[in-house]
């Protein structure tokens, strides 16, 4: 009978303990859930932004993710900017205190080189993504050589030999391609010669991801001397919206249609031969290999001048 | 020792930890609160100090501008003061975090150094009147301004939503911790008071105990264990004090009760020697004109037998001392003996071993032998056709003093030797019929009454019995005065 306070008085105890351990948790939890919100993150050594075109297309996604793949193993702190006529981030950038930019060029050339060297002047290093300028600008290109991905789709435009017209699509989408026409089209027209019996066809299309349809439906449609046999698409979008259209008209076959990315819809129309190719560039790689390449430059203030991150064109059913 | 185990000491010590308790926990409970409230506070603190900022790089403008129109010395003092304060609020160093929202508070700290560093290099061509080169530069600045200020809503914006979408987790987490902090003031408040009850319990339960054990003591009851128990000094003290009273009283009244019944015992033992000495004059007279008689008669044998027999009656009945020399048991005994192998010549066979050096060199009780003889001729042979032979013996060894009577009798069941030998097995008070062997073992237990072994029994039924009486002779009797 005595004892029952003693053991009432131990069970009170532990249980008294018990709620004071998870006060103090929980106050250590609510701590630390604020801190992390407003205290120390982890540190690194540079900071590097990031300016890229406002454009939620798979490119750009698949290039950031390649950046932010590799910054932690850089000991390299990323942020990201929009780069663009209305965006006043990269003519600003040099009072940001940041230690590097990786740029991809999306605003006029002779602007572009005024803000650069306004950075190299602050000796802030600068790596230019996908879109290279000029030959002769002193910054390090990292991406696609456009040159030889027009020489690879003009091989596999090439076996066919009844292509009395090709078109090829541009797009706001992919302004990096879009940036150098006659590059790619140097590389077409080297590998086709005269095979081409009408010029290499443009066409542009917007930032709407239906524009390349309504534009399929134009070309194919159109009564035209020398009807188009061959298409071309520099966007994934694009390349969707106009296979679509081939389907819709029953034109597949009839029409040579190489496209550009490697989605599984677009690995599916290949498969189904409705595609007969498609390019594909590695966004991922170039982020990656600009981080690379910007670290290197900080760390040694050497880097190489052109980084290709390659380009293939994957072949379709035959 | 005394004065940290003392009663005032338990009490104030014990009501100082209960209180300290709770005390703590108000003060524990007290530091989480504001804790909380710091944390609540912290929540929105960047956005707040985003906002001043905001507010004074947008009050710089104004000082700027004027300084740059007017060139005034007063516009210039506005400005550096501004300037200045501006400067205070940029932390000393930004450290590159991987955080994005920290990343932006860092370009936004250090477009705003930039921005008071051009105002200082404005500063400069205005004095030196470059007026088209301030003028690029002012553009440049309020350009950079008016970016700081809209990446400061964008940050806060964004900081706002964040902190919103987290307002219901920490509200959360907050009602958890209201809930453990009430639980932890109700169980301190819990523990301290059974602590406290358990300490005044130490305290109070043996002077409970106490009184019950004082009701035991005025009912009569001595036979209660003594309380054993650890608690304060001053309850301890008149515990042991009770204690030690209690077993006073208690020998006391032992004491009482032993003289009551030896005296009781005595008085018995007086009236059956009156009873017996009726007229022991007459006794003898008779006894020795029977003596004369047979001499006359010329029966020297029956002349010796009363010769013996007087000499019996006059050991039993004149002897007034409670412990006599062996010397005269013996020969009482011998008497006896003598008349009982006259009235048993053959059916009853009797030897006496008692050393010669022992006779005068010990006291024995009085009458102890001669009724365990006549025991043993009543009671040992009935129903038996074979000789009986009675034994008595005495010996020493070391201190004790041996003297038994063993006949081969019919013996006795060891229930019946178990009851002899417990004592006070009849109440001798109201029972007049003592048996001789009752009276011989009541008779040495009291004479005797830290010995339960001073007689024993050994029998063996239809073999014999054996009563053995053995007394410590470094051990006096137990004489009533």
């Amino acid at each position: 009978m005595k004892r029952i306070p003693r053991i009432l008085l131990v069970i009170v105890f532990i249980v008294f303990a018990f709620a004071l351990t998870r006060s103090v948790m929980t106050m250590a939890s609510l701590t630390q859930a604020v801190a992390t919100r407003t205290g120390a993150g982890e540190a690194r050594t540079y900071h590097v932004a990031v300016f890229l075109p406002e454009q939620d297309t798979l490119f750009f996604e698949e290039l950031r993710n390649g950046v932010v793949a590799v910054a932690d193993d850089y000991d390299i702190a990323i942020s990201f900017h929009p780069i663009g006529p209305d965006a006043p981030e990269f003519r600003l950038a040099r009072y940001t205190g940041i230690d590097g930019a990786i740029i991809y060029p999306y605003l006029p050339e002779r602007e572009i080189r005024q803000q650069l060297e306004l950075l190299e002047d602050g000796g802030i290093p600068v790596v230019l993504v996908e879109q290279d300028v000029a030959d002769d600008w002193p910054w390090t290109f990292v991406g696609t050589n456009n040159f030889e991905l027009g020489r690879r789709i003009g091989s596999r435009l090439a076996g066919r030999n009844d292509h009395s017209r090709i078109v090829v699509v541009y797009s706001d989408k992919s302004p990096a391609v879009a940036a150098e026409k006659e590059l790619i089209e140097l590389g077409m027209n080297t590998v086709m010669g005269d095979r081409l019996a009408v010029p290499i066809t443009r066409r542009q299309t917007g930032l709407n991801p239906l524009d390349a349809e309504a534009l399929t439906y134009q070309l194919l449609r159109s009564p035209s001397p020398s009807p188009v046999t061959a298409l071309v698409f520099t966007d994934t979008d694009d390349t969707l919206a106009a296979l679509q259209a081939i389907i819709n008209l029953n034109l597949v076959g009839e029409v040579q249609v190489i496209g550009f990315g490697i989605t599984d819809a677009i690995m599916d129309y290949l498969d189904r031969g409705v595609l007969d190719a498609t390019i594909a560039v590695n966004p991922q790689r170039i982020g990656i290999e600009s981080v690379r390449v910007l670290a290197e430059l900080l760390e040694t203030g050497n880097a190489p001048g052109y980084v290709d991150t390659g380009v293939e064109v994957i072949r379709g059913t035959p | 020792m005394g004065a940290r185990n003392s009663l005032r000491s338990q009490l104030v010590f014990s009501a100082a930890i209960g209180i300290a308790m709770v005390i703590a926990s108000i003060i524990y409970i007290l530091f989480a609160t504001l804790r909380l409230q710091q944390i609540v506070n912290d929540q929105f603190r960047t956005e707040r100090a985003l906002q001043e900022l905001q507010l004074e790089v947008v009050a710089v403008r104004t000082p700027f501008l004027n300084y740059l129109s007017s060139r005034s010395s007063r516009a210039l003092s506005d400005l550096l003061a501004e300037e200045q304060v501006l400067r205070g609020m940029l932390p000393e160093h930004s450290r590159i975090e991987s955080d994005p929202a920290l990343l932006a508070r860092r370009e936004i700290y250090s477009m705003l150094a930039s921005y008071l560093d051009l105002i200082q290099h404005a500063i400069d061509l205005k004095r030196a009147r470059a007026i088209e080169e301030y003028t690029l530069l002012y553009e440049e600045m309020a350009y950079l301004s008016d970016h700081i200020v809209e990446r400061i809503d964008r940050i806060s914006l964004s900081g706002l939503r964040g902190e919103l979408a987290r307002y219901e987790e920490i509200i959360e987490t907050s009602r958890e911790l209201l809930f453990w902090n009430l639980s932890v003031i109700i169980l301190a408040f819990v523990a301290s008071t059974l602590w406290i009850s358990i300490s005044i319990n130490r305290v109070t339960d043996p002077m409970n105990r106490l009184a019950w054990m004082a009701g035991e003591l005025s009912s009569g009851n001595f036979d209660i264990a003594d309380i054993e128990i650890d608690t304060v000094h001053e309850v301890g003290a008149v515990i042991s004090a009770f204690n030690t009273m209690k077993h006073d009283i208690r020998q006391y009244i032992s004491e009482l009760n032993r003289q009551q019944k030896m005296e009781q015992l005595l008085k018995r033992m007086e009236l059956y020697t009156m009873q017996a000495q009726m007229n022991p004059h007459f006794l003898f007279n008779t006894l020795n004109t029977g003596v004369q008689l047979a001499i006359t008669e010329n029966a020297e044998r029956t002349a010796d037998f009363m010769e013996h027999l007087a000499n019996f009656f006059r050991f039993n009945l004149r002897e007034r001392n409670f412990i006599v020399p062996l010397r005269r048991e013996i020969e009482g005994l011998e008497a006896y003996l003598y008349i009982l192998r006259i009235r048993f010549p053959k059916s009853l066979g009797f030897s006496l071993d008692a050393p010669e050096d022992l006779l005068d060199s010990h006291t024995v009780p009085a009458v102890m032998l001669q009724p365990l003889v006549e025991n043993s001729v009543i009671h040992a042979f009935k129903g038996i056709d074979r000789p009986g032979r009675i034994s008595i013996a005495a010996q020493k060894e070391r201190s004790v003093l041996t003297l038994s009577v063993r006949d081969n009798g019919i013996g006795i069941d060891p229930e019946t030797a178990r009851r002899l030998l417990e004592p006070h097995s009849r109440d001798v008070e109201h029972d007049s019929k003592v048996m001789g062997l009752e009276n011989v073992i009541h008779r040495l237990h009291f004479f005797y009454p830290d010995d339960p072994h001073v007689v024993t029994i050994e029998s063996t039924p239809g073999c014999g019995t054996e009563i053995i009486i053995r007394i410590d002779t470094e051990v006096e009797p137990c004489i009533p005065s």
